[in-house]
């Protein structure tokens, strides 16, 4: 790029490009510093859809659009940091994707490998922010060196105290429930529970202990879809009974730190409906429980 | 879609112009412009204001000048191009006069609502819609200060919507009518829908039988008023041998409620030994969940302006094509549900795998 400037010009357009980054980075700031002024979210929830079309309009072939999705990963976990928010979790891999052709599954595989192998890394964001990560989903159904692989990652991360993030990889909502209600329904075979015990309370505690989490933290704030699709696609079914739904139009490589604000202010308008629904569904759950 | 439309546009001659309504789908990049290169506008210049703005589509209505010109036909691919849109809908052009002389169609101008309006492909129509019908209160109190006149409108709306769909041979439908969480609601206005619904139990039901609809509800019945439930439990009896709509109504429903009776009754069949738990997965649970409870929806329409499905149907919305639109329930007519056909008929459901794969 500098080839055609001379020996003096390559001096100033280095400190133009400086100047200009550092620009930039200080608005950021601003911009984030006014967002957290306002009602951030605790929990944000990701389907990362749209990489394929993405990489179709560009003229490439469709599964070159992962790894290109996987930069707007690392971008919008920066984001989160900066934004405060607390937890955030990510639909990577359901489990009707093993229907996909072997090429693009042996793709993701790689990426994921390639993700996880980074956040052992110390100067990852992961170890830097002490993110706690958890693989969330049917782990058995991967190859043996992705599950190693995975089980390290949550190993070395489970002391952290910092933001959670959590993986669904290999994952649906509803093989989530269906697992969990295997374990309640064995407990109540062998008489740890008895069946006045069934209540939503209760599955919500099974389903938390599968994921890892507690109970208060199970449910999305905001659920969002890019690339324009309006379906939840058998993502967290059980928790999104009261979720924000914010559907995008664009495409998750796309998916910029702009799109990322305007989500968050989107939130914020409207924060206090959302907080008075919570309310009154947590009033609710306390009364059928106190019955 | 095959484009056989025309819209005939009709300048009135006082003002030299004439009304054609889009259906408009932004696409990223285009700005809304008439060019003057097209050989069917000889218009000077064009006006709009939005109609039945929804979440992702809007219904534009485009104001065409001319002063040579008395009418015009304007080809639909033509108009796509020019305004890059998603499709033409010309309700307005429409019903004045016959856009094209196909038959199919003049019949369908002569009563909208009784058959299946133009670029709706029957093969591509949800084939069970959901509903949840937000807005009656907002509504009553923008029109009339009050909440509940709301809700009376609300039922009306339901009719409609009911009519359009045993017209349209769209064989499912269920409607969120009161949620477990509702109760918290001011008790003059819990007092008012119970009252609403066992009227609507008892008189309006009645003509819905007469059109051989099957009605069945879903919910906890046992904190409903007991005169209540006896007419829920006669007009399921009354009705079922109905075949031409099925309509659930959830009544004091809420999704997750639905998946824990699920559970209970899977445990009960367990302790009976009809079933092993290690036959327990997503197939079976899937079963019950069709037998005792709801099926899985292709459209779910939410009225309103909120964004969140309230727990209704967390199982089933699975795939389903969720469609969320700023109307008021009340203000819901035929058209948007039209709106709600065309949107969904665009989707491409692949359901985790890739488009013309096996699966």
């Amino acid at each position: 790029m500098y080839d055609s400037l001379c020996f003096t010009d390559f001096g100033v357009a280095a400190w133009i490009s400086k100047l200009y980054g550092i620009f930039i980075s200080k608005i950021t700031s601003l911009l984030f510093f006014l967002v957290q002024l306002g009602p951030i979210p605790r929990h944000l929830a990701i389907i990362m859809d749209g990489n394929r079309r993405w990489a179709k309009q560009r003229g490439l072939a469709p599964s070159e659009g992962h790894p290109w999705g996987s930069k707007t990963l690392t971008n919008a976990l920066q984001w989160c940091y900066d934004s405060g928010i607390r937890q955030l979790t990510l639909f990577a891999f359901s489990i009707e994707n093993y229907k996909r052709p072997e090429e693009e599954r042996q793709r993701l595989f790689e990426l994921a490998k390639e993700k996880l192998t980074e956040m052992l890394d110390s100067r990852d964001i992961i170890q830097r922010y002490r993110v706690k990560v958890k693989l969330v989903g049917d782990l058995s159904l991967l190859p043996e060196d992705l599950q190693r692989l995975m089980h390290s990652v949550m190993k070395e991360t489970a002391e952290n105290e910092g933001p959670r993030l959590n993986i669904c990889f290999s994952y649906t909502a509803r093989d989530e429930i269906c697992t969990a209600l295997v374990h309640m329904l064995n407990d109540i075979l062998e008489r740890k529970l008895s069946f006045k015990d069934i209540d939503a309370s209760l599955l919500d505690e099974y389903i938390a202990r599968g994921q890892g989490l507690s109970k208060e933290c199970l449910a999305p704030d905001i659920i969002l879809r890019t690339s324009g699709e309006a379906r939840l696609s058998d993502f967290l079914l059980w928790q999104s009974s009261y979720s924000l739904l914010y559907f995008s139009d664009r495409m998750w490589p796309d998916f910029g730190l702009w799109d990322f604000l305007q989500l968050l202010f989107w939130y914020q308008r409207h924060w206090r409906e959302y907080q008075q629904l919570r309310q009154r569904q947590e009033h609710c759950q306390r009364h059928k429980e106190g019955v | 879609m095959r484009d056989t439309n025309f819209c005939r546009v009709n300048f009135h001659s006082s003002f030299g112009c004439g009304w054609i309504l889009l259906n408009l789908q932004w696409k990223p990049g285009y700005s809304f412009c008439l060019t003057r290169r097209a050989p069917h506008f000889l218009c000077s210049s064009y006006s709009y204001r939005p109609l039945l703005d929804s979440w992702k589509l809007g219904f534009v209505a485009v104001k065409l000048f001319s002063r040579a010109r008395r009418w015009a036909h304007l080809p639909q691919n033509e108009l796509k191009k020019q305004f890059c849109i998603f499709s033409v809908v010309s309700f307005e052009g429409m019903e004045k006069a016959p856009a094209t002389d196909d038959p199919k169609l003049t019949e369908w101008h002569k009563s909208p609502k009784r058959s299946l309006p133009p670029l709706l492909d029957p093969q591509k129509l949800p084939k069970h819609i959901a509903v949840i019908m937000d807005g009656n209160g907002r509504w009553g109190l923008h029109h009339f200060s009050c909440r509940t006149r709301g809700h009376r409108a609300g039922v009306d709306a339901l009719e409609e919507l009911i009519d359009c769909c045993v017209h349209w041979q769209i064989p499912l439908l269920t409607v969120f009518a009161f949620s477990c969480e509702n109760w918290k609601r001011p008790s003059e206005e819990v007092d008012f829908l119970f009252l609403l619904f066992s009227e609507m139990v008892s008189h309006k039901l009645q003509r819905l039988l007469e059109e051989n609809i099957r009605i069945r509800f879903v919910g906890n019945m046992e904190d409903l008023p007991p005169s209540l439930q006896q007419d829920i439990i006669e007009v399921e009896e009354l009705s079922r041998a109905n075949s031409s709509l099925e309509l659930t109504i959830a009544l004091n429903y809420s999704g997750r409620q639905d998946i824990v009776n699920i559970a209970r009754r899977m445990l009960r069949d367990a302790e009976q030994g009809l079933l092993h738990s290690s036959q327990v997965d997503e197939k079976l649970f899937q079963q019950y969940m069709q037998q005792y409870s709801i099926a899985d929806p292709d459209l779910l329409i939410r009225t309103g302006g909120e964004k969140r499905l309230s727990n209704f149907m967390l199982w089933q919305v699975a795939y389903t094509e969720l469609y969320m639109t700023d109307t008021l329930w009340p203000d819901f007519t035929w058209k948007h549900l039209y709106e709600a056909c065309l949107h969904y008929q665009s989707r491409k459901r692949k359901y985790g795998g890739l488009l013309g794969s096996p699966t």
